[in-house]
């Protein structure tokens, strides 16, 4: 592994332990004014974002461990956490997020975990690149014999470097997004190596106002034997 | 009486604080604060002793490693429940679980991990009653298993 790469993944392994120790004083903070309990949500809810990518680069690390296993995954059931999950942040960060479902196969060959992952990382990178007002989406359909998880968002259009690795379909190293402020590639990073182990296909769409990534992943032939 | 043994002092504080809620004695009115070096200093209702060890007027003791925690077990103190960190400085608590079992008198002591490890096996013979993940668990949960184990 790239020893710059390496270096975020043990840098994200000595976050672990204070992101977890925030979240903690959050969930133990008392306030007595009536905004409190709002921000101590607020609190909790931004420590677990970032817990939950500290945890997902962990991840990397172990995938060539080969312990993540390969099973029927419902896909529709794990958008439908990630949606809800993120439901509240979309809401508070004033955009809009649009789910589609027009899939017919229920099943894929992945593993559910880092599927969770990929889609959460996804849907977050779209409201970070959105602009007040706008809404994302989410949309899941079948491509002949793979189900498609498409994430659309209106915001810059995505740099020529982020491109070319989104077309080659994997992303080597989180890069500095400049024209996608605030961002350093991490999600789609994250998203891309997870994906690539999942032996799913990634990719991106330029539109003229935003950009669509995908993932592609295999349906279930297990599925099959029930239609 | 509660043992909280977790090496970074402010975990501690959070499931210490959690369990006094329990005993209705709120963990602030004790006074304690957490000084640079990781130990527990208190104004008022907290004692403290010479190795990161202190303890609240709720029953909860707090220490920074596990050969403290046994120097006090040794010393007569005999705590209702544990909550143990497993990366801890000096001997981990994969090793304070064994001491645990090696005798008797503590081999009963209901322990519950408290870790960011993802542990998958099973380690009820060495006395845990739960596991809790540092990265998810709620002060509800911990106050929870303070509420069956421990006595006030």
């Amino acid at each position: 592994m790239d020893a710059e790469v390496d270096g975020i993944l043990v840098a994200a392994h000595e976050l672990k332990a204070p992101l977890s120790v925030l979240r903690q004083l959050a969930l133990s903070f008392d306030g007595a004014g009536d905004g409190d309990e709002h921000i101590r949500s607020e609190m909790v809810s931004v420590s677990e974002r970032a817990i939950r990518q500290v945890n997902d680069l962990t991840k990397i690390k172990r995938l060539s461990d080969g312990l993540f296993e390969m099973e029927p995954v419902a896909v529709r059931a794990v958008c439908d956490e990630v949606t809800q999950e993120l439901q509240y942040l979309f809401r508070f960060n004033k955009r809009d997020l649009f789910v589609k479902y027009a899939n017919r196969a229920g099943l894929v060959v992945a593993n559910r975990e880092l599927l969770h992952s990929v889609v959460y990382n996804f849907l977050l990178n779209a409201m970070h690149y959105s602009g007040e007002e706008t809404r994302s989406e989410l949309i899941v359909k079948d491509v002949k014999d793979r189900v498609r998880i498409v994430i659309r968002d209106y915001g810059p259009a995505l740099p020529g470097d982020v491109w070319r690795e989104m077309k080659r379909g994997f992303i080597e190293k989180p890069t500095s997004i400049a024209m996608r402020p605030g961002s350093s590639g991490l999600g789609l990073f994250i998203a891309s190596r997870f994906s690539r182990y999942m032996n799913a296909k990634v990719g991106a769409v330029r539109h003229r106002d935003g950009t669509s990534f995908y993932v592609e992943l295999m349906m279930s032939r297990q599925a099959r034997l029930f239609e | 009486m509660i043992f909280v043994i977790d090496d970074d002092a402010i975990m501690a504080e959070c499931i210490a604080k959690a369990c006094s809620f329990e005993c209705g004695v709120r963990f602030s009115d004790a006074g304690v604060r957490i000084s640079d070096g990781g130990v527990c200093s208190s104004d008022a209702g907290v004692r403290i002793s010479d190795g990161g060890v202190c303890s609240s007027e709720a029953g909860v003791r707090i220490f920074g490693d596990a050969v403290a925690a046994m120097e006090a077990i040794s010393d007569g103190a005999m705590p209702d429940l544990i909550f143990l960190d497993i990366l801890l400085t000096g001997p981990d608590g994969f090793t304070f679980l064994n001491e645990l079992v090696s005798y008797t008198d503590t081999a009963r002591i209901p322990v519950v991990v408290v870790t960011s490890l993802e542990i998958q096996h099973d380690l009820s013979d060495y006395g845990v009653v739960g596991i809790l993940n540092k990265d998810t668990m709620t002060p509800a949960e911990v106050r929870e298993y303070a509420k069956k184990y421990a006595r006030h």
